[in-house]
């Protein structure tokens, strides 16, 4: 149960429904945090380059708060790790916090925050869950990279092939149409994981 | 009403949009807008931000707006949080 809900509420409805104010403090707050944690991180390993890697859930807030996707972030935060150590960029530092609008996972690298940047992008495209998260890649100062500044084309909506974007900010799909897009997605992945451990 | 101090409102996670508002010396307001669907709402969020500032009654100001796709609500939110903020000693 989401925290500022009634259990009356929780038992009604299959999702959460959050309040603006919530999401925009809660979106706020994170923000500010990956700032300063990126800030911070950058002094104490002052004459190292470091990059940074901040997993959210890529998903209405509704969704976000709910309990099947919490994991998501991590395994996406796990996988990018994985893909650094195979190319042996060390880690860090790593986490994970709830915050009022879902949960989100990040880790710090000695990386140049360009190859982080494209190796998000891999894991985004790649994963098998890559379409639920979104992992923003920031530099020492916390500053965002963005795709579209590298060359590379947006995001894809969850449920057509519009540009997620504009799909997102024009509110083109209810929450049960991309609930039920993530939940083929979510299906997908167990299967690929039972037929691997067949 | 004159802009006191720089502030931001918002972030730059999708779905969002960073307000930053800082006082200049002249008595206008101007505006900087950015926006990754600036083809579709461009316009739409240029006419808000122009309208909470004159609603307010700011002067002074460079209000920069990067939108991350967010819903006109959180444009209205965000703005709204920055203009009170700009304004607070």
């Amino acid at each position: 149960m989401y925290s500022s809900c009634s259990l009356r509420d929780c038992n009604r409805k299959k999702y959460c429904v959050l309040s603006l104010q919530t999401v925009l403090a809660a979106r706020e707050l994170r923000w500010k945090e990956e700032e300063l944690l990126a800030k911070s991180l950058a002094q104490e390993f002052s004459g190292h380059r470091l990059a940074f890697a901040f997993c959210t859930l890529r998903m209405p807030a509704s969704l976000r708060i709910s309990g099947p996707y919490k994991e998501i972030v991590v395994q996406l935060r796990d996988a990018l790790a994985e893909a650094l150590m195979e190319k042996a960029f060390p880690i860090i530092a790593s986490g994970q916090k709830q915050y009022d609008d879902g949960p989100s996972a990040w880790l710090a690298s000695c990386c140049d925050e360009e190859i982080l940047k494209r190796m998000a992008i891999s894991i985004e495209e790649g994963h098998v869950l890559g379409a639920l998260g979104d992992i923003d890649v920031t530099d020492a100062e916390a500053r965002l990279l963005s795709r579209r500044d590298m060359g590379f084309e947006p995001r894809k909506c969850l449920v057509c092939d519009n540009e997620a974007m504009v799909c997102s900010a024009g509110q083109c799909h209810s929450l049960l149409d991309i609930a039920a897009h993530i939940e083929a997605i979510i299906s997908d992945s167990m299967a690929l994981r039972s037929s691997k451990s067949l | 009403m004159r802009v006191l101090k720089s502030v931001t409102a918002g972030s730059l996670e999708s779905s969002d949009v960073l307000v930053t508002i800082t006082p200049v010396s002249e008595d206008h307001i101007e505006y900087d807008i950015e926006s990754i669907v600036i083809k579709q709402y461009g316009k739409r969020i240029r006419q808000i931000t122009e309208e909470m500032a004159e609603s307010a009654g700011i002067t002074g100001a460079r209000i920069h707006v990067q939108d991350r796709g967010a819903l006109e609500c959180t444009l209205r939110a965000r703005l709204e949080t920055a203009i009170e903020r700009s304004i607070v000693c």
